[in-house]
């Protein structure tokens, strides 16, 4: 048996993924002119009949505008101007950043963020001369068991005292601490204005339902590959409204190869979608644009909604913390960490080098994260666990410890 | 004997000073008029007093005599004070300035710049007032668009990194004739190349933003548009939302801490008149005051689109 719960770093493929990917590679080596611009633009339509029914996955595949329509349904809106597809999620985190630093003068991030994302922020506010403002979180939310709305009162009371008018958040943290974006938002901007907000969904979108803090946001940046499944890396934005829509294309498509905004695929997507192709552009992976696009096709045809899945993974972590409790491990519970991701550490394990850990635990049949402080990250699966998994885990974990001891 | 010397040499004193205020008085006079005069004052002033001194030794009471050395006493300390004090006033004299300054060499190589540069504007200009202006900290433009040329290297000045900017818009073009389109291109750069960020509060006239409408007039609401869409954040109000604070209503833009520029447009409303641009510390507080004052009135022009989508 294995059990996979690494969801927060790398999805495991959804079918439809796997199928677009295999179909794929099978067209590049029968006849690679079949993927066309006429067919990234317009879609399979454009194949004979026959040709669909041999690759039934990428028949799916209705044009590029048709994924943004179908990107933007899947994040509560049905303007497909507002969103943005990219090969890298820092391109989009870099574009969003330096549109709120030419607008805002301090902004308030907090050690949740991903440090690469920080870094972005922090280079973007030098450059800008603007002020970044860190509040530490993580050691209140974890150790200190705060709920979501005194992180939320954290958050208000240094936005004040720092003067903020930008604000830089993840929705869910990657060690699964789950800020209250939406009513945090709410909360600020009848106290001050907010003059841009940045939130990072790369473990939101398809794990928490989304619309109301796209709604409140003016950039939402996630990517197609963790919770959503599609295997490949594909970065998404959406902007929260028309305004920072224009902004956000304004910048992204004016900026030069050689700039850190430059993301060739969303150049590339965009003219596709906007029928302004440039002749000599450059040639890009697309086969992401396709896995994205079975995927969300997939999802909107699949029995669970967001809320009940993510109701699946809150139930799934409760039962995990309940069979480790009497085990050499320890399940970190707190109220801020109520979505899918449980972390869990060993009790005693001062000497555990966690790359051993994570071997070990591999051995025993269940993947996951394992932290250099020893902190173990489980994503929970969509699936309710059985009572035979559950003992499985429970088995395998007392394993891991005896064997580090 | 002691308590009548006392009085005598306190009231001694006190004609003393009272003498050395009207000397001070005839300084200052002497100042506005011809000093000729005033030098044979000085002159004749120690023969009197010497020839008074000597008669009121030889005929005149002991304390006359030292009511007398009393008057004369206080006359040459009020004299010495004074003279510090116009030493400390003036420094040195205006020929002196050169020599005193020849010890800096540094300092010296400045004042020689400085007075060069001096030297150019008397003859271009020929006007006594611009030299005044610009020794108050101002340079003033009349009837020209040639500000814009100083208002561009202001904005790339290695300490200018914000640029606040009030826009009083009274005509729908404005700022878009060639030069003004020229100045907009112009901060479209210096976001692009991330040298400054702009803030613009644009204060709008009521025919052109109706109070029944939700957004300007499409003319100008494009013009603020494409400004918000290359990031500069625009803030709007309607000028006659501010007829209780009219002194608000200036075309004025802040360039980091370095400078204010102060706009007067002539009637057509979309030529300029009269460009002042103040580098005084008080004027950059002032246009502050007036930056932070007018915040109060202003809606964002994201907020309005968001709540009037077009």
């Amino acid at each position: 048996m294995r059990i996979y719960m690494d969801t927060a770093r790398q999805g495991q493929a959804c079918p439809a993924a796997m199928q677009v990917e295999c179909e794929f590679a099978r067209l590049a080596f029968e006849d690679p002119y079949l993927c066309s611009l006429s067919f990234l633009q317009h879609g399979a339509s454009v194949w004979p009949e026959q040709l669909q029914r041999e690759f039934p996955e990428l028949s799916c595949w209705n044009g590029s505008h048709q994924l943004h329509g179908q990107m933007a349904l899947a994040l509560g809106t049905q303007d497909a101007d507002r969103v943005f597809v990219a090969s890298q999620s820092a391109r989009l985190v870099r574009t969003a950043c330096r549109l709120m630093f030419r607008q805002c003068r301090s902004v308030l991030t907090t050690d949740l963020n991903w440090p690469a994302w920080q870094q972005i922020a922090n280079e973007e506010a030098q450059r800008h001369h603007g002020r970044l403002h860190v509040v530490e979180l993580k050691d209140p939310a974890i150790r200190g068991k705060a709920s979501p709305q005194e992180l939320n009162e954290v958050l208000q009371s240094k936005f004040l005292h720092h003067d903020c008018d930008g604000l830089f958040i993840p929705a869910v943290s990657s060690l699964g601490i789950h800020l209250t974006v939406a009513q945090l938002l709410r909360q600020l901007r009848s106290l001050r204005p907010v003059r841009f907000v940045v939130v990072d969904g790369a473990q939101a979108l398809g794990h928490i339902p989304v619309n109301d803090i796209i709604d409140a946001s003016d950039v939402f940046i996630a990517g197609c590959h963790k919770w959503l499944q599609a295997h490949l890396p594909l970065g998404v934005a959406l902007t929260g409204n028309r305004l920072t829509a224009e902004q956000f294309a304004n910048l992204a498509m004016k900026s030069e190869a050689s700039s850190d905004c430059h993301d060739p695929l969303l150049r590339f997507s965009q003219e596709l979608r906007t029928e302004r192709l440039q002749k000599y552009s450059e040639t890009v992976n697309v086969l992401p644009l396709l896995t994205a696009n079975s995927t969300l096709r997939a999802a909107s045809l699949g029995m669970n909604t967001i809320n009940e899945s993510l109701a699946m993974r809150q139930s799934n972590s409760q039962l995990v913390a309940q069979c480790l409790l009497d085990s050499p491990w320890c399940p970190v519970a707190s109220t801020s960490m109520d979505c899918g991701i449980l972390l869990v550490e060993p009790r005693k394990a001062e000497r555990w080098n966690p790359e051993a850990i994570a071997t070990a635990i591999y051995q025993h049949g269940i993947s996951l994260s394992v932290y250099p402080d020893r902190t173990l990250r489980l994503s929970m699966p969509s699936q309710i666990l059985t009572e035979s998994q559950l003992q499985f885990l429970r088995n395998s974990f007392i394993s891991v410890s005896q064997q580090m001891l | 004997m002691g308590p009548g010397i006392s009085e005598g040499g306190t009231a001694g004193i006190c004609l003393g000073l009272a003498l050395l205020r009207k000397l001070s008085y005839f300084r200052r006079m002497a100042e506005k008029r011809t000093t000729n005069s005033m030098r044979m004052t000085a002159l004749l002033l120690p023969v009197v007093c010497c020839l008074v001194s000597a008669a009121l030794a030889m005929w005149a009471a002991a304390p006359v005599q030292f009511f007398w050395l009393a008057v004369l006493l206080s006359v040459i300390i009020g004299m010495l004070v004074l003279r510090t004090g116009q030493r400390n006033e003036s420094s040195t004299g205006l020929l002196e300035t050169p020599f005193y300054l020849s010890h800096d060499p540094e300092v010296f190589e400045r004042y020689q710049r400085i007075s060069q540069q001096l030297l150019r504007i008397s003859q271009r200009f020929n006007k006594a007032t611009t030299c005044t202006e610009l020794g108050d900290g101002q340079v003033v433009f009349v009837d020209t668009e040639t500000w814009r040329l100083a208002y561009e290297m202001l904005l790339r000045a290695p300490t200018v990194f914000h640029y606040r900017s009030i826009a009083v818009v009274r005509h729908p073009k404005y700022w878009q004739d060639a030069a003004g389109t020229g100045s907009m291109q112009f901060n479209f750069q210096l976001i692009d190349d991330h040298i400054v960020t702009i803030e613009r509060i644009v204060l709008i006239a009521d025919q052109l933003w109706p109070k029944d409408q939700d957004l300007p007039v499409e003319e100008l609401r494009q013009w603020i548009h494409e400004q918000s869409v290359h990031g500069i954040w625009i803030r709007l109000a309607r000028i006659s939302d501010l007829q209780k604070e009219p002194e608000l209503v200036k075309d004025i833009g802040i360039y980091g801490q370095l400078a204010v520029g102060t706009q007067s447009l002539a009637e057509d409303n979309l030529r300029t008149q009269r460009f002042v641009l103040d580098f005084n510390l008080t004027a950059i507080r002032d246009a502050e005051q007036q930056w932070e004052k007018l915040g109060v009135y202003c809606t964002a022009y994201k907020d309005l689109l968001d709540q009037f989508r077009l």
